[in-house]
């Protein structure tokens, strides 16, 4: 991983942050957040499991390897139900922005693997038009970043942070 | 009416969870086969995605505790909470690995 780090300042500005080096000012908070709102989401292909393969969506079915925002996209639609049919890559990512810029988002910073990760937490309703919305919508939208990569890595709803795997001992700056 | 529906409602997301999650706790042994295998933004997705499944899991239980599961449901529930037993042990080695 270390050829593909990032040095982006605002990314070195969130290890510290974990790390306990610094403490977050205002303007931190500020540029974490569009930091991560303008992150490409994970641009690396990846695997597909087995049971998954031959699932179509938008015209072409999951094969063993997939680019990644398309992968989520389908699960997000077909397999979890939480995005309606019809909703394209741009559109689920524009959900995802939405989702970290709005003023009531939650912030934490936190470990997990060894990396440097950040979440925003923010209601579904808030930022996902009704028509997006799929059969089995949940209360919250997170939104996941990994601040030694600079990209967005993952992005779903769900109904109660106790079940979010965000650790305790994570920093929420908002 | 309206609590007919409601009840409706509720139960085809019960098959829909039961469903759902069966898949998912099932496909444990191959995801566990794999891993080694597995690049590790495909683990770290594996992982911070991993809490899709529990969120609903939860919501299963508490749908349970309220009385809210008809008799077959109840059953394929008892079912999906051995299988989640048998597999937990598996799961968290993975998720700490």
């Amino acid at each position: 991983m270390s050829e593909n780090r990032s040095r982006h300042p605002v990314d070195l500005l969130i290890c510290e942050l974990i790390a306990g080096q610094r403490q977050a000012k205002p303007d931190d908070i500020a540029h974490i957040i569009e930091r991560i709102a303008t992150a490409p989401f994970e641009p690396r292909a990846r695997r597909v499991p087995l049971r998954e393969r031959g699932i179509a969506y938008a015209g072409r079915a999951l094969g063993a390897r997939e680019a990644s925002l398309f992968y989520h996209l389908v699960k997000r639609v077909r397999i979890e139900r939480q995005w309606a049919v019809g909703t394209s890559m741009e559109e689920y990512l524009a959900d995802l922005r939405a989702a970290v810029r709005h003023p009531l988002a939650r912030l934490a910073l936190y470990r997990e693997r060894g990396g440097h990760l950040a979440a925003t937490s923010t209601p579904t309703v808030e930022v996902v038009p009704a028509a997006r919305r799929g059969a089995r919508p949940r209360d919250w939208l997170l939104v996941i970043y990994s601040a030694d990569r600079g990209i967005m890595i993952s992005g779903y709803q769900y109904s109660s942070l106790s079940t979010a795997r965000i650790p305790g001992e994570a920093q929420w700056l908002k | 009416m309206a609590q007919v529906a409601k009840d409706s409602e509720v139960r085809e997301w019960i098959d829909d969870y039961l469903d759902y999650l069966f898949a998912e706790w099932e496909a444990i042994p191959e995801v566990a086969a794999e891993w080694d295998e597995w690049q590790d933004h495909e683990q770290l997705d594996f992982v911070v995605e991993w809490p899709i499944r529990e969120d609903r899991l939860r919501e299963l239980q508490q749908w349970a505790e309220q009385g809210l599961l008809a008799p077959q449901q109840q059953a394929r529930y008892e079912r999906l909470l051995a299988l989640v037993a048998r597999q937990r042990p598996t799961l968290e080695k993975l998720l700490r690995d």
